[in-house]
């Protein structure tokens, strides 16, 4: 098949120094081996299980073959997936190999220079380490546990052990496979019965655990009663040279608690965004997504929700900007699986300068959940007439007891309303931005305030250059 | 151009798709060929404005004169869209039709009575395959019915091509009430050019499993399409019910409104899309799936899709699905009716504005009765 580089990557083997390995053909994807496998596990000292764990699931991974559907993952380059796993990659580089547009970009969302370093991947300390280490007293006195899943597999292996990747089995897909063996870095964050983490947790603390970033595997169990909100990953475009983001979130809601879990991805522009993200809700448990899908070249992205007990609800708000050269194929799944569950979709999605945004959802109601009640909304935003705006949504219901409703609609900014602003003096560009603006506001409101600003600010950013 | 030559070669490359959310793999069509028939009302009134009525089947008509040789620049343009639910079934028809009609309703003429047209399967295979083409010329407008009410078990595969040139006008109603053990396909693709109207009115009141596809192609500015369905599941029927509606031309509308019913292990899947190619400006489409779920054994999935690629469109859809309104029946169950009546008088409510459109008393009596049979009755 075409082995096209880009640019990004010619700059990869400059920093990775790596010799070239012999590029065997995609078909048979010999990049990844057990040895590679058996070296991470051997580096990270893992136990026993997880080193089994990693290589069962690298047979699934080459058993499996690449989906059909969605979008177009042909240039995906999965020959290097072996440089990006190499346990002695040494992922530093300097701050002047980062590319202008990114480094511009961090000055223009106002990151703090000690963050935009450790953001691009140049891994120096920081600052806010000792913030960390404040936080993380308090929750410790509380019996929190959060920390790197490295060090979870070895300091909480028995709790670990029971979640990990049973809800995003291996067996799931390709890439949940390719997951399974690879995985690195990421957070594990447990919430002891009744607790209430009075503050949100944010992941970007973790930046600096070695090899983290494009398979970080995020495991979160909020026992019965407890209480969290955890925000994941940057609201920067992070710089990372390796192409594609495997990530893995399993969240595991027990009865009677709250989670809820934001997330603004924003990978820089080269990046294949392959996420899995899925939570099980127990009786009377909450599950609230709050996602911004805004990098990356091609995403495919569907946090699902599984309502298992009874009464248990699921809230998913969530906002997709693609710009040109980007095809972002995200969405929301919901199984209700228990009687009296609910559930409340509201997903927004924008594209502009031939940006293709995708919205596929799936409702699915089995047979025994009666008294299930839903509502799925998506609207769709196009700027102008490049871009291409599509929404798959697929309803399955299997009980008559239930109250179902879905309605999407799709369009262009009114000229009216454009007009409306202009004449009261704004210009057409500030017009349209505080239009889009608007568009996403049910979206931003949910956010921490620093998510909402670097939100509007990112779509400032969008705006700017726009013919109009 | 298109031959049977070809339709035959294409049925015979061709495997039978396999359905999953029906479970339904095909058929052995064509064991023997018979004759199907066919019975039109009032065939004079029609004729004598011009009205040109053709009987066709596909042994005994030289297609390349009449058909294609008349109509082969239409044919081709609606070829090119993508229509029926599969290739195999509609080449099945193309190839061996075994009864079928073409009409074409000459320049300016307005028909202020509806064509009707019956259809039959054949006396001992009870195979029906037909194939009716539609040609309203500029400014003409019709309103066709195509009733099929086979009482005893067969097959049904139908197709039937329709092509609107500007400023016409054409109702086309499709009612079935097959035998409950019938296997049920139709297709119907519409070509509808500018200022035109396209308006398909179908009811799905009887068979065992039922696969249909409705395509309109929205060609010229101005162009519009409403379609309208309405179906009835129950004891464990199968329903694969399509809807499309591809925006081409400036300023194009189209409509889809399908509403119904399911109980005793029925399944559905409703497939709507709803496509605006780039150009199709000032466009507006919109469509809506409703469905009364009357117990708890049933399956209904829907996936109604919106398809963009232009920005100066107005596209929405909305689907939804529950029980009864508790309230409403609680009304009428107040006012002396018992539960499956009061039932039955809803789900023929949430019917009657589309039942209301056909325009034909008779017809709309057929339908009332096979209502009052299968929900009250069954």
């Amino acid at each position: 098949m075409d082995k096209k580089r880009t640019e990004v990557a010619d700059i990869q083997r400059g920093v990775y120094d790596i010799k070239n390995i012999s590029a065997p053909k995609y078909a048979t994807d010999q990049g990844l081996t057990r040895d590679i496998i058996l070296d991470i596990s051997r580096e990270k000292k893992e136990p026993q299980w997880m080193t089994d764990f990693r290589l069962k699931s690298l047979e699934i991974y080459n058993s499996k073959p690449i989906p059909t559907w969605g979008v177009d993952l042909s240039e995906l380059d999965m020959d290097n997936i072996i440089t990006y796993v190499r346990p002695n990659t040494d992922m530093k580089q300097s701050w002047d190999e980062v590319p202008e547009d990114i480094k511009e970009t961090f000055d223009r969302l106002g990151i703090p220079k000690a963050e935009r370093e450790s953001l691009a991947g140049v891994g120096a300390q920081y600052d806010s380490e000792v913030v960390y280490h404040s936080m993380r007293d308090h929750l410790i006195k509380k019996g929190v546990i959060y920390t790197d899943m490295e060090t979870a597999i070895k300091e909480h292996e028995d709790l670990v052990k029971q979640y990990f990747m049973k809800l995003v089995p291996p067996n799931d897909h390709k890439f949940a496979a390719l997951h399974g063996a690879v995985w690195s870095g990421g957070s594990f964050v447990y919430v002891p019965e009744g607790v209430e983490v009075d503050y949100p947790l944010q992941s970007y603390f973790r930046l600096n655990a070695p090899g983290a970033g494009q398979f970080e595997h995020t495991l979160i169990v909020v026992e019965k009663g407890a209480k969290l909100h955890f925000i994941e990953g940057c609201s920067a475009p992070k710089y990372d040279v390796t192409n594609l983001h495997a990530g893995c979130v399993e969240l595991f809601v027990k009865e009677d608690a709250t989670l809820r879990y934001s997330t603004i991805e924003n990978w820089s522009r080269n990046m294949y965004n392959l996420n899995t993200k899925r939570s099980v809700v127990d009786k009377n448990g909450r599950i609230e997504w709050v996602s911004g899908s805004f990098g990356s070249k091609v995403s495919m992205l569907y946090p699902m929700s599984i309502l298992k007990g009874e009464r248990a609800h699921a809230e998913f708000t969530g906002i997709t900007f693609a710009a040109g050269g980007q095809h972002l194929d995200t969405g929301s799944k919901v199984v209700h699986a228990a009687p009296y569950t609910t559930s409340n979709v509201n997903t927004k999605s924008i594209s502009k300068d031939g940006g293709y945004a995708f919205y596929r959802g799936l409702l699915r109601v089995a047979k025994n959940a009666h008294h299930a009640r839903s509502s799925v909304s998506c609207e769709s935003l196009m700027l102008d007439n490049k871009s291409k705006s599509d929404t798959v949504p697929i309803i399955e219901l299997s009980n008559d007891n239930i109250d179902i409703g879905h309605e999407a609609k799709i369009g262009r900014i009114s000229d009216d309303a454009i007009f409306y602003l202009m004449s009261r003096g704004i210009d057409e560009q500030e017009a349209k931005a505080m239009i889009v603006r608007g568009f996403v506001e049910p979206i931003t409101k949910e956010l921490p305030l620093e998510y909402a600003v670097e939100l509007n600010q990112l779509i400032n950013l969008e705006f700017e250059g726009s013919i109009g | 151009m298109k031959t049977l030559q070809h339709y035959k070669q294409t049925f015979v490359d061709l495997t039978y798709p396999k359905w999953k959310r029906v479970g339904f793999d095909g058929f052995e069509a064509l064991e023997t060929y018979e004759k199907a028939t066919t019975l039109i009302e009032n065939l004079s009134y029609f004729t004598q404005l011009g009205v040109k009525i053709y009987k066709v089947n596909s042994e005994d008509m030289d297609l390349d004169d009449l058909y294609y040789h008349r109509f082969g620049k239409e044919l081709q343009e609606i070829d090119a869209t993508n229509y029926g639910v599969d290739k195999k079934y509609t080449s099945l028809v193309e190839s061996s039709f075994n009864i079928g009609h073409i009409i074409n309703v000459p320049k300016g003429i307005i028909l202020t009575k509806p064509l009707i047209i019956n259809y039959k399967g054949g006396e001992i295979t009870k195979n029906l395959y037909d194939l009716t083409y539609i040609h309203i010329e500029e400014g003409a407008s019709a309103n066709v019915i195509i009733r099929y009410g086979d009482k005893e078990e067969g097959r049904h595969c139908g197709l039937t091509k329709v092509y609107v040139e500007r400023n016409g006008n054409l109702q086309l109603t499709k009612l079935q009430d097959f035998h409950p053990n019938t296997i049920h396909i139709d297709n119907v693709v519409s070509y509808v050019n500018e200022n035109s109207k396209m308006k398909y009115i179908s009811l799905e009141l009887g068979a065992q499993m039922i696969v249909t596809n409705y395509l309109a192609y929205l060609e010229g500015v101005r162009a519009r399409s409403e379609a309208y369905g309405a179906y009835i599941g129950a004891n464990n029927q199968k329903l694969d019910i399509s809807y499309k509606s591809l925006h081409k031309g400036r300023k194009t509308n189209s409509i889809i409104d399908v509403r119904g019913t399911l109980m005793q292990e029925a399944k559905k899947i409703f497939r709507g899309d709803l496509k605006f190619n780039k150009g199709a400006k000032g466009s507006v489409g919109k469509e809506s799936e409703y469905v009364i779920l009357l117990d708890k054994t049933v399956q209904s999935d829907a996936i109604p899709s919106l398809l963009c690629d232009e920005d100066d469109v107005v596209g929405e859809h909305a689907a939804s699905a529950g029980q009864v309104d508790p309230a409403r029946l609680f009304y009428l169950m107040s006012r002396g009716f018992n539960e499956k009546e009061a039932k039955k008088l809803i789900i023929h409510g949430s019917f009657s504005t589309i039942i209301n459109q056909i325009q034909h008393s008779q017809t709309e009596d057929m339908i009332e009765s096979i209502l009052e049979r299968r929900l009250l009755h069954e």
